[in-house]
């Protein structure tokens, strides 16, 4: 039998990380236990991200997960789904990563290996201590950022974006380094946010996915019949993951509510005024890509 | 895959016994079992297990705490620290040894990393100890011991990184390791009192001065002034929000510096030595927690924490045999692993294993936290014991012997919060 | 002639740890720059935290080579006190094999950044070819540490210099 080590950055209980054991076990099922992959979560098989694309691409793992703008050291294309306010909603994304997907597919197989399904992140919030209505709120607030477009983001709009390891987090709010963080609801749930933050913005400036994928050479060793059971599988399990991620996000905000903490909104107002603000990081970043980006972007905005 | 694991380990027997040096044999047992047992191009693994274990920001504390222990130990006003703390410890049996469990408690508070409080606190203690006539072993061991306490104490780096992998709260957790850290700190004193009587120092005490204990004590207190006054001022910053944990390093480095800079102690020179002092210290560090980081991945793909929970939930055990296997378990990885891997290569198949057997995650971080910390003073590969190596230049034996009472204290505190969980869970409560 | 070579590459190896303690040096300095940035200039240095960690990992193998000559790697001599000489030969080959391994190794990881442009993809967007070159090279050096401790031990010459008194620069 094939055996596939999946590593995982992720904590154990984290959904992404459930949906692709439910993966692997499917597989494994489907396949009469002909291909058997073995997830390790929790960065045990000491991967931590951002080097997900090239390892899976030179063999150290035949199978990986990988959070997407995390690549864009490798490509810069791989961002673009992270482009400041691309992206207006979760429907949106689906829209969108349908068109951004051959693309991907291309830059994948030029780094010898073959998507087989992903899986998104939720809506981005901003978590604080003070509640924020308008863009002046905003000015001098000490963010917890973690990526390039949300630091550039949140400097654009008047925040002061710190980077800190995410471990450093809990401890700086604990002790008033930083007011604010910027991320998804089942971190803001792992970090314990009502312990120390009042209010949660969706502010969705930018949108994230995580992909599945495999090493080609490793691919290449399986059976045509396998092949085609890997695929399928990950065809008719996307969906059901994205659901899932819809309800986690739901979750997750009902499980911070329940904590104390006020879930506010983003007026159209103020969404529009950090778009306008962030066109031309926008612009400089798509010029930077593919040309086959912005036709996408071009198609998706006239859709 | 039990001839893969049995290779692993004679092999690392091996290469250690030829006495090369440990990163390099660490590196070598994995490069060997992973090239007889697995088809991945090993050397790019290998590269990049380096890279990620060492370009971790979190990482960048110890080396800090290290630079800021060179520049304490060449300045002036930690020449007079002994002098001024013997007349308060003096009547107590054990004397000066009490200042290595002291002296640790209180950097413990600053410092989130345990080697950084092992080197900080014996460059300090253990030159003036042996000066002093006091036992070696017991010197010795009372430091490797209680410099553990740096990683149970708050702020922890380790812990920090169990809050993120475990999702648990790291505030709770942070109070959580408050009174295991202080019993434990008293314990180790307790033993050092007790052995005292059978282990006498070599040189007598020296003779009580006319003018009364007191006038002595009271008299030692200006130059006690400027190390309290550093430490309140890391500690405050960090609870006043100007400084993360990690950044603390930086801000202890800053003001050492700036008191050294006042009382004239600071010099191109000084600062030239403590540079290249610390950049030794960090190497060796850097290389083995590199390597210790490269040998876990390797046994992450050989399988081994797979194999062994299977094992572990097939013995269907109670909650008390669990955490005695656990332990055993811990202790026998601990001997070749360094905290961090340890902990990062276990904990997604360990916790599921203790919150089934109806464990509190905040507790198990704690027990998870003092079986790190007697990893790193058991031998071959125990970074407490090769800091005390690295300032002593003693044999490593010798060393883990001298720390072999300390980890047994500590195999004796883990049953204590086992059947006394509220040693941990009481103030997290609170929180 | 080896007392030659030996006192360039010990002088170069301790030019090299100065420069690693250097390094150390300014990640305190670049961290109170941020603490004072953040607390009272209103502003953030974004690239204190991914460019002290590459200082980090950089002193770490610039290092190395230094403190391998003035006896600060760790070993375990348990068995050695048996024939001093023989396993001092024999852990100088074993610590060369997987020195020499682990250089390559790092040597390739740093030539495939150089290849690929592999930016940390930070807000900084750092060519990882820096910082993994600096690694290399302190590997590289270290390889060549070992090699020249290998003929010292075979010429019977000492293989470890006494580093607090500044005797490499004495002489
Ligand atoms: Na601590
Ligand atoms: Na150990």
């Amino acid at each position: 039998a094939t055996q596939w080590d999946l590593p995982l950055a992720w904590p154990a209980d984290n959904y992404i990380v459930k949906s692709v054991e439910q993966y692997a076990a499917q597989v494994k099922e489907q396949t009469q236990g002909q291909v058997v992959i073995t997830t390790h979560p929790a960065g045990a098989l000491g991967f931590k991200g951002p080097e997900m694309l090239s390892a899976i691409r030179d063999g150290l793992v035949p199978i990986g997960d990988m959070l997407l703008n995390q690549q864009v050291g490798e490509n810069l294309t791989l961002g673009l789904e992270s482009q400041p306010y691309l992206i207006k909603d979760f429907e949106g994304l689906q829209d969108f990563s349908k068109r951004y997907r051959p693309l991907l597919d291309e830059i994948f197989a030029k780094n010898n290996q073959k998507i087989l399904f992903s899986i998104p992140w939720p809506q981005q919030q901003i978590f604080t201590k003070k509640p924020i209505e308008t863009i002046a709120d905003m000015r001098g607030l000490r963010i917890r950022s973690s990526d390039k477009q949300s630091t550039e983001i949140f400097h654009a709009a008047g925040m002061v974006p710190v980077q800190l390891p995410w471990g450093e987090v809990v401890p700086s709010l604990a002790a008033g380094a930083i007011e604010a963080v910027g991320t998804s609801s089942p971190s803001a749930v792992d970090g314990s946010f009502w312990e120390l933050l009042k209010y949660a913005y969706p502010i969705r400036q930018t949108w994230n996915t995580n992909l599945v994928s495999v090493n080609l050479d490793a691919w290449r060793s399986l059976s045509a019949e396998q092949q085609a059971t890997l695929e399928r599988l990950g065809r008719e399990m996307e969906p059901r993951f994205w659901d899932t991620a819809r309800q986690v996000d739901e979750a997750m905000i009902a499980k911070l509510t329940a904590n104390g903490m006020i879930m506010g909104t983003v007026s159209d107002a103020l969404r529009e005024e950090l778009s306008t603000r962030t066109v031309p990081i926008r612009e400089a970043a798509i010029k930077r890509m593919d040309p086959k980006a912005r036709a996408i972007v071009d198609a998706f905005e006239k859709r | 895959m039990p001839i893969a694991i049995i290779t692993t380990i004679g092999l690392l027997f091996v290469l250690l016994g030829t006495g090369a040096w440990v990163s390099l044999s660490l590196m070598g047992v994995g490069i060997g079992s992973l090239t007889l047992f697995r088809s991945i191009p090993v050397d790019k693994l290998l590269a990049q297990s380096i890279w990620n274990g060492l370009s971790s920001p979190e990482l960048v504390a110890l080396p800090l705490f290290i630079l800021m222990a060179e520049l304490l130990y060449r300045s002036r006003f930690t020449n007079n620290l002994f002098a001024s703390l013997e007349p308060w410890v003096r009547n107590l049996p054990g004397g000066l040894l009490h200042t290595n469990v002291l002296g640790c408690t209180f950097f413990a508070l600053i410092s989130g990393s345990s080697a950084a409080t092992t080197s900080a606190i014996g460059r300090l203690t253990l030159p003036e100890l042996e000066k002093r006539g006091y036992n070696r072993a017991m010197s010795m061991g009372s430091l490797a011991g209680a410099g553990t306490l740096g990683f149970l104490i708050p702020p922890s780096i380790i812990m920090i990184i169990y809050g993120v992998l475990s999702q648990t709260s790291v505030i709770k957790l942070f109070a959580a390791g408050i009174i295991p850290g202080l019993v434990l700190a008293l314990m180790f004193m307790g033993y050092l009192a007790i052995a005292s009587f059978f282990v006498p120092r070599t040189q007598p005490q020296a003779e009580k001065r006319s003018q009364g204990i007191w006038g002595e004590r009271l008299r030692g207190i200006p130059s006690l002034l400027p190390f309290v006054g550093l430490m309140a001022a890391v500690l405050g910053s960090m609870y006043a929000g100007l400084a993360s944990p990690s950044e603390a390093a930086a801000l202890a480095v800053g003001l050492t510096c700036l008191v050294m800079l006042i009382e004239r102690s600071l010099s191109w020179k000084v600062i030239k030595e403590s540079c290249i002092g610390a950049a030794r210290t960090a190497s060796m560090l850097g290389l083995i927690i590199a390597a210790a980081s490269f040998l876990s991945v390797a046994m992450g793909f050989l399988g081994l924490p797979q194999a062994v929970s299977a094992y572990i939930r097939s013995m269907e055990l109670g909650p008390i045999a669990l955490i005695t296997l656990l332990l055993l378990i811990y202790v026998l990885l601990g001997c070749f692993l360094e905290g961090m891997s340890l902990m990062v290569m276990t904990l997604p198949i360990v916790i599921p294993l203790i919150t089934g057997a109806g464990y509190d995650k905040i507790w198990f971080g704690v027990f998870l936290i003092i079986v790190i910390e007697m990893a790193q003073i058991t031998p071959p590969v125990g970074i407490n014991l090769f800091v005390i190596q690295g300032l002593t230049k003693e044999k490593m034996v010798r060393i883990a012997l001298a720390a072999l009472p300390f980890f047994l204290i500590m195999v004796c505190f883990v049953y204590l919060i086992t059947f006394f969980p509220q040693i941990v869970t009481y103030l997290p409560g609170l929180v | 002639m080896l007392r030659k070579i030996s006192h360039a590459i010990d002088t170069f190896s301790m030019l090299l740890g100065y420069l690693a303690g250097a390094l150390l040096f300014s990640i305190a300095i670049m961290q109170i720059a941020e603490i004072i940035a953040r607390n009272f200039l209103g502003t953030s240095l974004p690239f204190v935290w991914e460019v002290g960690a590459y200082f980090h990992i950089c002193a770490i193998f610039l290092a190395a080579s230094f403190t391998l000559r003035t006896g600060g790697h760790i070993r375990v001599t348990l068995i050695q006190q048996l024939s001093p000489r023989a396993f001092e030969i024999l852990s100088t080959i074993v610590g060369l094999a997987i020195s020499g391994y682990l250089s390559l190794a790092l040597v390739r990881f740093a030539m495939n950044f150089a290849a690929t442009g592999r930016t940390s993809g930070t807000v900084n967007d750092i060519p990882l070819v820096y910082p993994a070159s600096a690694v290399a090279f302190g590997a590289c050096l270290l390889t060549l540490q070992l090699v020249l401790r290998l003929v010292q031990t075979l010429c019977r010459q000492p293989e470890e210099i006494d580093w607090s008194h500044q005797s490499v620069s004495a002489e």
